[in-house]
């Protein structure tokens, strides 16, 4: 891994209700697997298959990436604070956790 | 008596033959309307006249004097004057075209009418409309046509590109000057690498402590390893590049405050601040409703008519042609293959094969300049590149080769300003 993932949050301390942004960002190669090297053999695929967004124990949304989805994948996505909690993303490939980023949300 | 009858009988035989339709159709000759008076419009107005000297042609343009978006960094350079870069109409008016300066405000595809600001109507039994690029403002958060005032985009040519000139002769030495990228497709890819180019050729020679942060939305762009290798020759430690993966892509501005916002949060304070905001078809394009949910215009690769409203042409930036850039050499290709499929069309005849090229040169310093070249054609609808026709100039090679590409590139703007509006170096 390069570097850890980046994130940012619109505001860490929400009032109860207020709709909260997340942007996060991998650096992650997510060769597809259907390209082929200088000597025509194919590059294996090395892609991220999944990614969760939870808050405590609760799934606030999941997202599969695919061959089509570009190098160091970007999302952006939006939740409603109702309760204070640790909001933890996780990104996988095949064979297990590739990266994790964690941020506190205080509802005030 | 026999006189008289064989009189009647010869007025009968006129009358009849005025009646036929295709007879009176093949003496009035065919109208056809150009919007915009840039690289494709300019082009297709003379290239229509030039095919056949029958036709009646507009050419609709609301300014008298065109500044040409190509050689505009070389302005911001220092090496050329905004009067190099401007060209007028009346070449093309020698050249039979009907050059009426209006803006086109509204157009009626069923009625075949185009309606200009001065109220007037023009009828048209073919439209072509080459309306260039428009600012989707407030797409960029802060960044109106306000924000435009104190933060230039100058991707437009004329007023905004004297104003980013203006602000970069006013800054002081060791100042920061920012550029915001946008996401493609935006026109003329390697522009913005070029414009950094030129502005680092001014700052070396007059502000060498200066700075240039480029903030990318672009994760890789337009001939960069050779982009790149420039800088590091001729300006080396001045230019920073920021990718869309280490925060570049900026998701706010602060005209006033002259700072741009990323994705991350970081705020960046410019001394000069550039911003080439997200883009779309020139507004009549809409108007005349040919663009679809992209904000850009489909078209028929095999001649640039409308895929959505027949009768109507589309050239240039405006259109979506990839893998043709959107250039101004393209445009001006475009407006000929248009031409030539409108006058066959009129005629009766199937349009001749639609065969296209392009080559955008990029100057980094002067006499250092590099280029991309392609050639293209249609396949059924579509414009396919020809495998193996163009390509990057190479990196491993010598300064006459850096220094032969920027005269290449000289010659071409003086050869395809000569060709289009006539203008004579």
């Amino acid at each position: 891994m390069a570097r850890p993932p980046r994130i940012w949050i619109s505001n860490d301390t929400p009032a109860l209700g207020e709709i909260v942004r997340v942007r996060a960002q991998i650096v992650h190669v997510m060769e597809s697997g259907f390209r082929m090297d200088a000597n025509g053999d194919p590059i294996p695929p090395n892609l991220l298959t999944g990614f969760t967004a939870t808050l405590d124990d609760r799934l606030l949304m999941e997202w599969l990436p695919e061959t089509a989805i570009s190098q160091n994948p970007y999302i952006e996505f939006t939740f409603a604070a109702r309760a204070s909690g640790t909001l933890r993303m996780v990104w996988t490939d095949e064979s297990g956790v590739v990266a994790e980023a964690g941020q506190e949300i205080a509802v005030g | 008596m026999i006189a008289r009858r064989s009189v009647l009988k010869g007025i009968g035989v006129g009358m009849g033959a005025l009646a036929l339709p295709s007879l009176a159709r093949g003496q009035a000759a065919a109208h056809v309307v150009v919007v915009g008076g840039g690289f494709g419009g300019a082009t297709a107005a003379r290239y229509l006249r030039r095919g056949n000297p029958d036709l009646r042609v507009t050419l609709v343009e609301a300014d008298e004097r065109f500044v040409t978006c190509p050689f505009s960094n070389l302005y911001l350079g220092g090496l050329r004057d905004l009067d190099s870069i401007t060209h007028g109409y009346d070449d093309l008016r020698a050249a039979g075209v009907e050059v009426v300066h209006a803006r086109a405000e509204g157009v009626d595809a069923a009625a075949r009418t185009v309606t200009l600001s001065d109220g007037s109507q023009l009828a048209w039994d073919r439209l072509v409309l080459s309306p260039g690029i428009d600012i989707r403002w407030g797409a960029l958060a802060g960044y109106d046509e306000a924000a435009a005032a104190l933060a230039p985009h100058a991707w437009k040519a004329g007023p905004q590109t004297q104003l980013l000139h203006d602000q970069l002769r006013a800054m002081e030495d060791g100042g920061t000057f920012v550029m915001v990228l946008p996401e493609g497709p935006f026109r003329c890819p390697p522009g913005p690498y070029e414009r950094a180019s030129m502005v680092a050729h001014y700052f070396t020679t007059e502000k060498p402590r200066s700075k240039i942060l480029i903030l990318d939305s672009q994760e890789r762009f337009s001939k960069q390893p050779l982009f790149q290798q420039g800088w590091e020759a001729l300006y080396p430690g001045m230019i920073e590049w920021v990718s869309q993966s280490d925060d570049g892509l900026v998701v706010e501005v602060d005209a006033a405050a002259r700072e741009a916002v990323t994705g991350f949060g970081e705020r960046h304070k410019a001394d000069v601040l550039n911003v080439i905001p997200p883009q779309k078809a020139g507004a009549i394009a809409e108007a005349a409703g040919v663009t679809d949910e992209t904000g850009w215009v489909p078209v028929r690769g095999d001649r640039f008519e409308s895929a959505l409203v027949p009768g109507i042409y589309v050239l240039g930036d405006a259109t979506i042609a990839n893998p043709m850039p959107k250039s101004g050499f393209s445009a001006n290709t475009q407006g000929k293959v248009a031409a030539a499929a409108i006058i066959a069309e009129l005629a009766g005849r199937e349009p001749p094969t639609a065969s296209f090229a392009n080559t955008c040169y990029s100057l980094i310093g002067p006499g250092y300049g590099i280029s991309v070249a392609g050639v293209y054609a249609a396949d059924g609808g579509t414009v396919i590149e020809i495998e193996g026709s163009g390509g990057v100039s190479p990196l491993e090679v010598g300064p006459e080769f850096r220094r032969a590409e920027a005269e290449y590139g000289a010659g071409w703007y003086a050869s395809i300003c000569a060709d289009i509006w006539g203008t004579r170096a």
